[in-house]
């Protein structure tokens, strides 16, 4: 009867292989690795960064030849589809896990977003990046693509300073009927030595476009307060000097409260500050103190200033409505029907960063 | 009919819980996206209470036969199992439908339709010609890889999950019985158990409850799992637990969907395997002596002349037909049962 089962066994996993064996291999087939869409002239502009691949147990590898494909068309699919036009092979979409926005796309960049985030249209870890890249310029950079897609694959990990810096699709708030809401980054690039530059900036949208970027200080804090990152790395003016700081291990706490119908949420900041200059002067440590104290205060100010820009418009990126909700469901959700909830909640930011 | 014990109890209700469990991996197309783990888990718990009651009295007859010539085998007229080997077999061709459109909708280069279904029904055909027994072996293997998936999924999954993206809705009693009343399904599978049970042996207990709760259990994870990394994505997918299967990744594992496709494929083989093993079964009771050694071909014949007509019929009304066969088959059963349980007491005093 063993011997019985384990035939079974076998003639099941048998019938498997010819369900997925029978295709062409992926050395015949066209993997695009990027997928840049923008907008001009009233026609959509497509390109395709893409890698034949030559047999590789690692399917992640991008080695092998690598062009640049780029056509128009008047809806987005046509312009895919006349990209794809361009080559022979037929191409293979499950490893592409970039998609860039050109300037002329992110006048609205929902229904690019839409086109993707339908089920099983792209994979929904694919993340979606603005681009200052025009078609031209994009097509240009066919030589050093590999070294771009290599960074952008990076990027899907945590970056450099330990923050995720990419947005996927099944991250983005699409629902709304006026478009997308939240943030984007911004894949920033060196026209002139066609050099990937990392993410340097971020977008925050709002009905698909972008109507604030963010960048240093306070695009570091943002990343935190949206729990991307847990660490700060500095180097901005407070009070006329320079200051430089690093703090990692931060956390943040929220209580929430009601007070006379008017929902108070407290976001607390606290962690250890270390290396602290002061216009490239290490601060002495009798100072630190005094020193830990304006870094709070700055980055009180900044909270606040983030906090207009996001939750106070409707925009609510640190999920500070969720946070509400966890104190009194009903009266939250009521206000939020009513629309009143982001201009009548109450938002208090305290950061209280230790010196070490 | 072989009246021999030849599979344990457990082994059967491992069958039991695999046939179900890969339909929440392998969802139906037409089923919509996943509800709020909020209201979907005390639904769940509604539901799985609501189907344990239901079977209190076809399980307390199978328990309690009055003596050695009732065994429990309320399947046993003739018309009873022709309607059970029906709605067996249609489940089975409703089984292989929704493998095929899984199959399809993953697949970058999908097989055409008939060599799928060839495929399937071969590989069914062969477990059949191995044995039962062979087949409840072979279904405890593949339940093993088949958690073993959904442990990795978890597992992998575990880096995107965020509080946030738990909905946060006020309690609310109604929404809640809507989505139980929604989501409520009284799978066949349930009638395979029952057909299959004479096999084991009648003192030994079946812990159908305890599976059940399992069940729940796993439904609830997955529930919980889906939200948390998915947030509202997961109420707008229908295949919501295969997107999670792409998201996730392991150290330098980044795409580990393929894989969870494989084990969820084998566990949709083994389930069409079963429940055509179930229209064997009934199908040995209907048949002359003369045919009986045909039964296997019939049963798969079954299955391949229901799975045009299931397409035809669509999976909302094919799940709801399931789901008033089912309990009508159970009623029937138990009253049948009941009362020839009654007559055999009054026949031995």
């Amino acid at each position: 009867m063993q011997k019985r089962t384990v035939k079974l066994l076998a003639m099941l996993l048998i019938a498997l292989l010819p369900l997925c064996g029978c295709s062409r291999s992926l050395g015949e087939r066209a993997i695009v690795k990027i997928v840049y869409l923008d907008e001009s002239n009233g026609q959509i502009e497509a390109g395709l960064a893409v890698f034949t691949c030559t047999p590789n147990s690692d399917t992640a590898s991008v080695e092998g030849e690598a062009r640049i494909y780029t056509a128009q068309g008047a809806s987005i699919e046509e312009a895919l589809y006349h990209a794809e036009r361009q080559q022979n092979k037929k191409p293979f979409y499950a490893q592409n896990e970039i998609l860039l926005l050109g300037p002329g796309a992110a006048a609205d960049v929902t229904p690019y977003l839409r086109h993707f985030a339908a089920e099983n249209a792209a994979r929904p870890n694919l993340a979606a990046f603005l681009t200052p890249l025009t078609l031209e310029e994009f097509a240009g950079c066919e030589e050093g693509i590999g070294d771009i897609v290599r960074e952008g694959e990076r990027l899907m990990s945590r970056g450099a300073q330990g923050a995720a810096l990419t947005q996927s699709l099944f991250e983005l708030e699409l629902s709304g009927e006026s478009g997308m809401r939240g943030y984007l980054p911004v894949f920033s690039f060196s026209k002139e030595e066609k050099d990937f530059r990392g993410v340097r900036q971020l977008a925050l949208m709002e009905d698909g476009a972008p109507y604030r970027m963010l960048e240093d200080a306070p695009m570091q804090l943002f990343l935190l307060l949206a729990e991307r990152s847990n660490r700060l790395t500095l180097y901005t003016q407070i009070d006329g000097e320079t200051v430089s700081f690093h703090a990692q291990q931060l956390c943040l706490t929220r209580v929430s409260s009601m007070a006379g119908g008017v929902p108070k949420l407290t976001v607390r900041l606290t962690g250890a500050v270390e290396d602290i200059t002061a216009d490239g002067v290490p601060v002495e440590a009798g100072a630190r103190q005094n020193a830990a104290g304006r870094i709070n205060l700055y980055l009180n100010e900044l909270a606040k200033e983030l906090n207009e820009a996001t939750f106070a418009r409707g925009n609510d990126i640190f999920h500070y409505g969720w946070w509400m909700k966890q104190f009194d469901t009903a009266s939250c959700e009521a206000l939020l029907r009513a629309g009143t909830l982001y201009e009548t909640a109450q938002i208090e930011f305290i950061s209280d960063l230790k010196p070490v | 009919m072989n009246e021999q014990a030849t599979v344990s109890a457990k082994q059967l209700c491992i069958l039991l819980f695999l046939s179900l469990c890969v339909d929440m991996a392998v969802r139906s197309f037409t089923s919509g996206g996943m509800p709020p783990a909020q209201r979907a888990i005390p639904a769940a718990i509604l539901n799985a209470a609501a189907t344990s009651l239901l079977l209190i009295f076809p399980l307390r007859l199978q328990r309690g036969g009055t003596g050695e010539a009732w065994r429990g085998d309320a399947l046993g007229t003739k018309l009873l199992s022709f309607f059970s080997a029906l709605v067996l077999a249609a489940a089975g061709a409703a089984a292989a439908i929704r493998a095929e459109e899984f199959f399809r909708y993953g697949c970058d280069e999908p097989m055409p339709h008939l060599l799928v279904y060839t495929v399937f029904l071969s590989a069914a055909f062969y477990a059949l010609r191995c044995g039962m027994e062979s087949l409840v072996r072979a279904v405890g293997i593949a339940t093993g890889i088949f958690l073993a998936s959904m442990l990795l999924m978890l597992l992998s999954n575990i880096g995107g999950m965020r509080l946030f993206n738990l909905a946060a809705e006020p309690f609310e009693v109604r929404g809640i019985l809507q989505t139980a009343v929604h989501g409520f399904v009284l799978p066949p599978e349930l009638l395979l158990f029952f057909l299959l049970r004479p096999y084991v042996d009648a003192a030994e207990k079946t812990p159908v409850y305890r599976t059940i709760a399992m069940l729940c259990l796993f439904y609830i994870a997955l529930s919980f799992c889906a939200q948390a990394v998915l947030g509202a994505w997961a109420e707008a997918q229908t295949q919501t637990v295969h997107t999670l299967s792409r998201l996730g990744s392991l150290s330098v594992f980044r795409r580990l969907d393929a894989l969870h496709t494989a084990a969820w494929m084998l566990a949709e083989l083994c389930k069409l395997s079963a429940l055509a093993c179930g229209v064997q079964s009934a199908v040995l009771r209907i048949l002359p002596k003369r045919l009986q050694k045909y039964a296997d071909r019939y049963a798969v014949g079954m299955l391949a002349l229901l799975i045009p007509v299931c397409i035809g019929l669509g999976q909302e009304t094919l799940y709801c037909a399931f789901t008033v066969a089912t309990a009508a088959l159970l009623a029937v059963m138990t009253i049948y049962g009941h009362i020839r349980e009654g007559s055999y007491a009054k026949k031995n005093g």
